[in-house]
């Protein structure tokens, strides 16, 4: 097959269209997150409400950043395989719309309840300086457009490189905002050179994609959640999170191209093989969250210092609530499943498989988020019942899933104005022209 | 040269007999400059045992270690060795797995730089008990008064997992060896040599079956060692992360140690490797692209070094701790401020040169960065054990370190043994894995290309 | 009387094509391959030749589970008769049991390996050289042993030839013949 049958194969569906099941359960989806936020502020509080939103707020930006990231990693290390992936990763820039919104409303409406907020006299040191209001909002919201800015500059040149593979006519069946964005002034214009420009261009910002991503997110992970408890530290923390989010993105990832694999027409050039591939990808990053984790608790456990284990017992002993509950559940789910899981061939090779697998992932690090977060913010409740931590836990996760819901329309959306495969790729095409093309 | 045509090292037009021929032909007799190099190894390995036995006779008196500072340069330099032989099994087990191409002309040299490396490290550890004759009691056999090792420590945790180390690139190393041997032995004539090639080959024949348990156990052999490039060097982090010691006590401690060691390997790597293929006229099988790309992973590694620094200094500031504070205000400023800006400098400065394509392609900047690097390298462990022990939380027992001539005759020996043992491999094995390139090259096809 | 001895033939090779089309076709030739040489690590070959995939994965595991074992087994039960507490911490915990626990599964997981690696391929293999080993199969030659009726032998040698041996020879003694398996 020629580069040109290939391109054509490509668009032959038109632009993917995640169909009607997908868009009723995204509306399901939506409406349990409205649910999750009237249960949180209704029934357990604005507390309980805060920390649903926070919880949301952490993932989805994480999500929205990590997508493009993941693009950009396959770039910087000109890997060969997952270049089917790429398109359905950098959609997930969709979630970003949802984490700044959310950060608007939190930091316009919320910011009472952080618990620095209203402990200034008990702040030493950096503290004082670094954990104020203003300074705090103008970090947070400055940090998330930072990264989401240059993860759109990647996006740009991304689809660009696509356009200019493209024929003419071929484009025209593709409409809407992705398109004005990245399609303009193309006409007139010699279209291998330009589609040169910008593979040179994605070159350049691969590199800074990741590199921003790496410090603000390690900001974000410290201003947002690690500041939670004013006198607690850990300088791996910010990693932990960006790590984390990385993790959830992937295992997202496999989900939506398991579950849309018919309706984006994914079939021709993803295989069982290059499912084992991500879960592969899936496995390593398992471990290297996993890594985190311990690394964190054992230093902790092991120094026995008070001042860094009261963080740690409070989640993990029979405290305020029994949080603990949470914390194993999390653990569980976010490394003994999986590791054990993707450890077998069978499991890496099947979509339904893989994607239970996926769906246990995310939801541990959903529930590690929570544990971090809830804490601080739902206060001291006695006698320690496992009920009184039903309404919360439930908020946050009904938010959560409302939160996938929307940024999994948007990004549908994003990926109906790209070609679902990216055509503009050199090494997409030589690494299907060398598995030798499913026809 | 485009996208694709940099990704498929190929090398060209050169048939299997070629490439066997060019690789063997590196195991001949030894030129003038190798012997030099092999009696400056020499001349550093005795002046490391004459420093060892004078410590061993005198006591450890000799060195410049007394309180506060009981760890300084004999710990600082097991550390390096460790740390360096991280890259070797990165290339040779972590990029199989991951299928990165480049990996083949130089996993060989890599492999055998960490089997080095580690064996060096390995030497620290007796050194440094001075009673090295009492060494056995940190092994866990049952005693007639029950003693046994505390396994809660992290100093038995590294002994558990730099033998674990040791053993598993060993054996990986030994097994991606037999078909090479087999090679070797196959072109050597009858005689003593071939009696005994014959035996290291394991009688290998390269059969179908024999191919197909090793092809398995090949990736099982990558699969496990994959993880011990994590966690070896965290559990040396874990040496000091586990006290309680302001700038030791640290969670990033783990990754940042790992990305250091994967840092100062590549760059030995690079040091080894770059006169290597110049003297083996080996440029056609190990070629720029290579370098390149280990260049290019030797800067990130880099990044996430210079990360930690600042999450690090960040930290300090931010939690207020007076200790923290203090240490990190200690660093760039007190007694041991060189040591610390030549860390930083060579570090996470001059490895940002690699961001220009000129510099991470041209062989002299190439060669000069790494040994930068690796200078870089060997005081940021020593920054990070003596400065701490110097300066923890009481003012009273603050104490400066100097390092003694017997030290530095051991760090000057360590490395002459380090490089002896390599320029002793690399003349009797061979250096480039044979076996492998020629899979690399694609199989030979009837029309005459190469499928 | 008792039957012909099957007549056995070495293909020598240099394209791997031809070297893979025999391997295909060798079933409906009706001959036997008894073993196959190849200077390269050749999945291709192994694949067509059938048999189960390796049993040394489960070999590792095993040894993987049994390292793991050993070092919690290990950790804990020397904590226990050594009950000194130590740093505040206390004397049997997980905690520190999990990193001896991972070294040592490693560690057994590999030597395990190792030793699956010599039972199952018969390494190391004594009675090396076979009778059809040559020595440009660790250079640049493909070799197939295979085995066929006698009548057959002059047969099989003009396909091979025909298919693109560089040469063919015929193996064997008049005694037994020796073998690899």
């Amino acid at each position: 097959m020629t580069r040109e049958e290939r391109i054509r194969k490509v668009l032959a569906s038109g632009p993917a269209d995640a169909g009607k099941g997908f868009a009723l359960t995204t509306a399901l989806m939506i409406a349990l997150g409205a649910a999750g936020i009237a249960l949180g502020f209704l029934v357990g509080g604005a507390n309980a409400g805060w920390a649903s939103i926070l919880t949301g707020l952490v993932l989805a930006a994480g999500i929205g950043a990590s997508g493009v990231l993941i693009s950009a990693i396959f770039t910087l290390t000109n890997a060969r395989f997952g270049r089917a992936y790429v398109r359905i990763a950098e959609s997930f820039a969709g979630f970003m719309p949802v984490a700044l919104v959310l950060a608007i409303v939190f930091m316009a409406l919320g910011g009472t309840i952080l618990p620095w907020a209203h402990a200034a006299e008990h702040l030493t040191g950096g503290k004082a300086v670094w954990l104020k209001r203003g300074f705090w909002d103008v970090r947070v919201g400055g940090a998330l457009l930072l990264s989401f800015g240059v993860s759109i500059a990647y996006l740009y040149y991304a689809i660009r490189r696509d356009w200019a593979a493209l024929p003419v006519k071929l484009r025209e069946t593709y409409r809407g905002f992705v398109r004005t964005f990245a399609g303009r002034n193309l006409d007139g214009k010699d279209l291998e050179i330009e589609r040169k420009r910008c593979a040179g261009r994605l070159e350049v910002l691969a590199p800074i994609v990741a590199m921003v991503y790496a410090i603000t997110f390690t900001m974000l992970g410290f201003d947002l959640i690690m500041a939670l408890d004013p006198l607690w530290y850990s300088t791996l923390f910010g990693a932990w999170y960006f790590i984390g989010n990385l993790f959830a993105t992937m295992a997202l990832l496999a989900i939506v191209s398991i579950v849309l694999h018919r309706p984006l027409g994914l079939g021709v050039w993803i295989t069982p093989s290059h499912r084992s591939d991500l879960a592969t990808l899936l496995f390593a990053f398992c471990l290297v969250n996993a890594d985190f984790f311990w690394s964190q608790y054992l230093t902790i456990w092991y120094g026995n210092l008070p001042e860094e284990t009261g963080y740690v017992m409070k989640r993990t002993l029979n405290g305020d609530l029994p949080w603990r509950v949470v914390s194993w559940l999390s653990l569980a789910a976010f490394l003994a499943f999986p590791f054990i899981l993707l450890l077998f061939r069978r499991v890496k090779r099947s979509g339904v498989l893989l994607s239970m697998v996926s769906v246990v992932c995310i939801s541990g690090i959903f529930m590690a988020r929570y544990i971090e977060i809830a804490p601080e913010l739902l206060g001291i409740a006695a006698p320690a019942r496992l009920e009184a931590l039903y309404v919360p836990f439930a908020s946050a996760l009904l938010t959560f899933i409302g939160v996938l819901g929307v940024g999994l329309l948007i990004s549908m959306r994003v990926l109906r104005g790209m070609p679902v495969m990216p055509v503009g790729d050199d090494i997409f095409h030589a690494v299907h022209a060398d598995e030798g093309d499913h026809s | 040269m485009s996208m694709t045509e940099r990704m498929k090292p190929d090398i060209g037009a050169f048939s299997y007999r070629e490439v066997d021929r060019d690789i063997l032909a590196t195991l001949g007799r030894p030129g003038k400059l190798y012997l030099a190099l092999l009696a400056v190894c020499l001349f550093c390995v005795a002046i490391g045992a004459v420093s060892w036995v004078y410590l061993v006779l005198k006591g450890m008196g000799v060195t410049g270690l007394n309180n506060p500072v009981g760890w300084g340069l004999l710990i600082t330099t097991f550390v390096f060795w460790v740390g360096i032989g991280h890259a070797g099994t990165l290339i040779s087990a972590i990029l199989y797995l991951l299928r990165v191409s480049w990996r083949t002309a130089i996993f060989r040299a890599a492999e055998a730089s960490t089997i080095f490396a580690v064996a060096t490290a390995g030497l620290f550890p007796l050194i440094h008990l001075g009673r090295l004759w009492v060494m056995y009691y940190i092994m866990p056999y049952p005693s007639g008064r029950e003693l046994w090792p505390n396994f809660r420590s992290p100093l038995v945790w590294d002994v558990l997992a730099i033998s674990t180390y040791l053993t598993v690139s060993a054996v990986f190393f030994f097994v991606g060896l037999v078909p090479d041997i087999a090679a070797v032995r196959d072109r050597t004539p009858p005689g003593i040599r071939k009696t005994l090639l014959k035996f290291l080959s394991l009688g290998w024949m390269g059969s179908g079956r024999q191919w197909k348990h090793y092809m398995a156990a090949y990736v099982f052999f990558a699969g496990l060692a994959t993880p011990l490039v994590i966690s070896v060097h965290s559990v040396v982090s874990w040496d000091f992360a586990m006290s309680i010691v302001p700038g030791w006590h640290t969670t990033i401690f783990a990754p940042y140690f790992v990305a250091g060691a994967i840092l100062s390997g590549l760059a030995m790597v690079l040091t080894i490797v770059i006169p290597l293929r110049k003297a083996f006229r080996v440029e056609h099988i190990i070629r720029v692209y290579h370098l390149e790309s280990m260049a290019k992973l030797l800067l990130f590694t880099s990044l996430i070094v210079g990360y930690a620094y600042g999450v690090e200094f960040f930290m300090a500031w931010y939690s207020g701790n007076v200790f923290e504070k203090a240490i990190f205000a200690y660093r760039p400023t007190g007694e041991y401020a060189l040591p610390f800006w030549t860390m930083v400098i060579c570090n996470t400065i001059v490895p940002l040169l690699f961001f220009i394509r000129k510099i991470r392609t041209n062989l002299i900047t190439l060669f000069i960065i790494s040994i930068l690097v690796n200078i870089g390298m060997w005081f940021e462990r020593y920054n990070i054990i003596v400065t701490s022990l110097s300066h923890e939380f009481l003012p009273h027992s603050w104490g400066v370190y100097r390092i003694s001539l017997t030290e530095y005759g051991i760090l000057i020996g360590s490395f002459g043994w380090f490089f002896l043992l390599f320029l002793s491999f690399i003349k009797i094995l061979p250096a480039i894995s044979v076996a492998e390139v020629k899979e690399s090259m694609g199989f030979p096809s009837r029309k005459g290309g190469r499928t | 009387m008792t039957a012909p001895r099957p007549a056995e033939l070495l293909g020598v090779f240099e394209s791997h094509d031809a070297f893979l089309t025999i391997l295909e076709q060798a079933g409906s030739r009706k001959v036997t391959i008894r073993e196959i040489f190849s200077p390269v690590p050749d999945h291709h070959a192994v694949e067509r030749l059938a048999g189960r995939k390796s049993p040394i994965r489960y070999v590792t595991a095993a040894g993987g589970i049994a390292g793991l074992v050993a070092g919690i087994a290990l950790a804990l039960l020397t904590a226990r008769v050594w009950n000194l507490v130590v740093g505040g911490k206390p004397v049997m915990s997980i905690v520190p049991v999990v990193v001896v626990g991972f070294e040592l599964t490693i560690l057994f997981g590999a030597l395990a390996t190792l030793a699956g690696l010599f039972f199952f391929g018969r390494l190391p293999f004594v009675r090396f050289p076979v009778d059809a080993y040559r020595e440009e199969f660790s250079l640049d030659r493909f070799g197939i042993w295979l085995e066929c009726e006698a009548s057959q032998g002059d047969a099989i040698e003009r396909w091979l030839r025909e298919s693109g041996a560089v040469r063919v020879e015929r193996i064997g003694r008049a005694d037994a013949a020796e073998g690899i398996s």
